[in-house]
């Protein structure tokens, strides 16, 4: 097991050192304006949506689960389930919605 | 992305525009010269309203208790399933809150899916009206507080259950009081906004086929968010009427 730990690690090493010519654009890049909001919206829109999407996720196999163990109460589920997601969902919208009016993307 | 105006609003405001803009200017409001003088949302939600009205009167003209048509049984419906949903979530004296409630929520729904017609825009999709919805809702059950319990015992309800709390209760109660109506407008709008630019999105990939399911899905979301924005509404409604006697 050390051994295949020991040779990911140098796996790795030796991806990054290949990497290197990266850090030559660095200097190009800096003389023209990077569009920071663009770049960091992106990153934000796919944290928020990840995050979502597990919660979500957790819902809906807490949901799933209830529902095979009680049939009988699947009307109860349903809307616990619809008002949990809808309330997950609107966390991500509220990036959007911040983006959106950062980027100004009408 | 510009935005493209549609036939029905170039024709409104052609016919309109000016009478509306020298009504506008005695209040000594001026429209830039780059925007129509009636946006969409206003034209679009004018739309909503009259379709809503034409189905009243008809549904009220043609009421019978013993030979309902099919209009009156889809109102029916409607009506049992709001009077449902009020009884659960606002309790027993729930019912005088249908009339608000429903228009409100059925006028949601309608806007929300008529932005999937071509040719026509939903005025939930600009930000300024979920935030009339919005506001409305909050005005209601402040006031609904105010008149149930009266105005000062409502106003001492933000001070917590002990009175050496309020100073830290107050600041709470009153942001997590200002965030509902933000959380219903910015859920309504970009959920309906976001639908309409990613069927617009895919239309520019592919014309016909790649829309129809998100079309599709889009008529789901619609009534949805209208569902969810009132069931919100009664949950607060609901806490402002909270009689502690049960």
């Amino acid at each position: 097991m050390n051994r295949k730990i020991f040779a990911f690690m140098m796996l790795t090493l030796a991806m990054l050192v290949f990497a290197s010519p990266v850090f030559a654009q660095g200097g190009n890049a800096a003389t023209s304006d990077t569009a920071w909001i663009v770049i960091t919206s992106g990153f934000a829109m796919a944290i928020a949506s990840s995050v979502c999407a597990l919660a979500q996720g957790k819902a809906i196999a807490a949901a799933c689960e209830s529902l095979a163990r009680n049939p009988g109460a699947a009307p109860a589920i349903r809307f616990a389930l619809l008002l949990g997601l809808v309330l997950i969902e609107s966390l991500g919208l509220y990036t959007l919605v911040i983006i959106f009016v950062k980027v100004k993307l009408t | 992305m510009e935005e493209q105006q549609l036939l029905i609003v170039k024709w409104v405001n052609e016919l309109l525009g000016p009478a509306f803009a020298s009504l506008l200017s005695v209040f000594g409001v001026h429209v830039p010269s780059g925007e129509d003088v009636i946006p969409m949302q206003m034209i679009m939600g004018a739309l909503v309203v009259l379709l809503l009205m034409i189905v009243s009167l008809i549904v009220k003209s043609r009421l019978s208790v013993e030979n309902p048509g099919k209009i009156q049984q889809t109102a029916e419906l409607i009506v049992e399933f709001l009077e449902g949903q009020l009884e659960e979530n606002v309790g027993h004296d729930g019912h005088m809150f249908l009339p608000i409630i429903g228009t409100i929520g059925i006028f949601i729904a309608l806007s929300n899916v008529l932005g999937l017609i071509p040719g026509l825009g939903s005025p939930t999709s600009n930000a300024n009206v979920p935030a009339g919805c919005a506001a409305v809702v909050f005005l209601y059950y402040n006031f609904a507080g105010m008149r149930k319990h009266g105005v000062v015992k409502y106003l001492k309800h933000f001070m917590g259950p002990v009175w050496w709390m309020a100073p830290l209760m107050i600041p709470i109660e009153l942001i997590s009081h200002l965030a509902r109506p933000l959380s219903l407008t910015i859920r309504l709008w970009g959920n309906i906004f976001a639908e309409e630019l990613l069927i617009l999105i895919f239309v520019g990939i592919a014309p016909i086929l790649l829309p129809l399911p998100f079309i599709a899905f889009a008529i789901f979301g619609g009534f949805l968010q209208a569902f969810i924005f009132i069931t919100m509404s009664q949950m607060y409604l609901s806490m402002a009427v909270a009689s502690e006697d049960h």
